[in-house]
């Protein structure tokens, strides 16, 4: 309880300047996690109860949509902010760009890691394999292996500003699978993941949409109240180095 | 696939990123309230040694 009150009112977490408004209060952290536990549980409620069962070969299996296609996205967008973050990082050099890319890198792997076990699961229960060489599953693949390596370039590289850059360089070429990733199923439409979202529209009954796009709110949420987490560790970090250093002198 | 066998899997997959969402929020919620201890510390003992520094001059 004091833990929560704690993180609630403070002012890595929410902000540090003195008399921040209650617009800001309401980005805050615990807030956004709050409102996308909210909207996760809502998304999941309408898919289940008032969403209908698929009628094809996948049957209830399919209601892992509402939470794997999310989760897939939210990736996406991690590894988006991670490209801005590198592009502002190598034009301004302010060590902030560094560290939400480090950090919007580590919460892309984390959904990443989820959508490729809940992918498993739901290709286990749909096409009877936890696995499938198909354009989708390997491109997703392949972009965790190459974030995983953004990791391993930063732990090879000991000064500061040169990691960063590094770090960077990396970031903005590993992005390239990215858009990849998202339209391989339009490329090469004979894999195993149908096309729901097209030209004319979401393929998709009017119930299941809207489960769908509450849980991508939920999630998109979820992943920026975890960024604002996390950029307080960062900062936090800093400073305690900052105060470490005073006390040595 | 009969619906008790699909249930599994996907009760599973909803299980699976609940328990990692839940778990990441309390691991971050953890670290930030640690390392905000360790600053106020820092930050009361350097206070102490200024103050200290003053009452020697």
């Amino acid at each position: 309880m004091e833990r929560s009150q704690s993180l609630a009112t403070s002012p890595a977490v929410v902000g540090t300047a003195a008399g921040e408004g209650a617009v800001r209060r309401l980005v805050s952290a615990p807030a956004l996690l709050a409102a996308a536990a909210a909207c996760l549980a809502a998304g999941a409620l309408l898919g289940f109860i008032w969403a209908p069962t698929d009628a094809s070969t996948m049957g209830f299996s399919q209601k892992i949509f509402y939470y794997h296609v999310p989760v897939a996205e939210t990736a996406l967008l991690a590894f988006g902010v991670a490209f801005v973050a590198a592009i502002l990082y190598l034009r301004r050099h302010d060590a902030k760009y560094d560290r939400l890319g480090v950090v919007a890198i580590r919460l892309g792997l984390l959904f990443s890691g989820l959508v490729m076990i809940t992918g498993m699961i739901w290709g286990k229960a749909a096409w009877g394999a936890w696995w499938a060489w198909e354009p989708r599953l390997t491109t997703f693949l392949v972009v965790c292996l190459l974030y995983g390596g953004y990791f391993v370039l930063r732990s090879s590289v000991e000064e500061e500003q040169r990691r960063a850059t590094y770090a960077a360089l990396f970031a903005i070429i590993a992005f390239v699978d990215v858009p990849i990733t998202f339209l391989a199923t339009r490329f090469m439409p004979a894999g195993l993941h149908p096309v729901v979202f097209t030209s004319s529209g979401a393929q998709m009954d009017h119930r299941d949409l809207l489960a769908f796009l509450i849980s991508m709110l939920g999630m998109t949420l979820f992943f920026v109240g975890l960024l604002r987490l996390e950029v307080a560790v960062e900062r936090l970090k800093d400073e305690l180095y900052y105060l470490k250093n005073r006390l040595g002198r | 696939m009969p619906l008790e066998e699909a249930v599994k899997y996907v009760a599973a997959a909803y299980a699976i990123i609940w328990v990692a969402v839940v778990v990441y929020v309390i691991y971050a919620a953890r670290r930030v309230s640690g390392l905000e201890r360790q600053v106020r510390l820092l930050n009361e003992t350097l206070d102490r040694r200024e103050a200290e520094r003053e009452a020697d001059r």
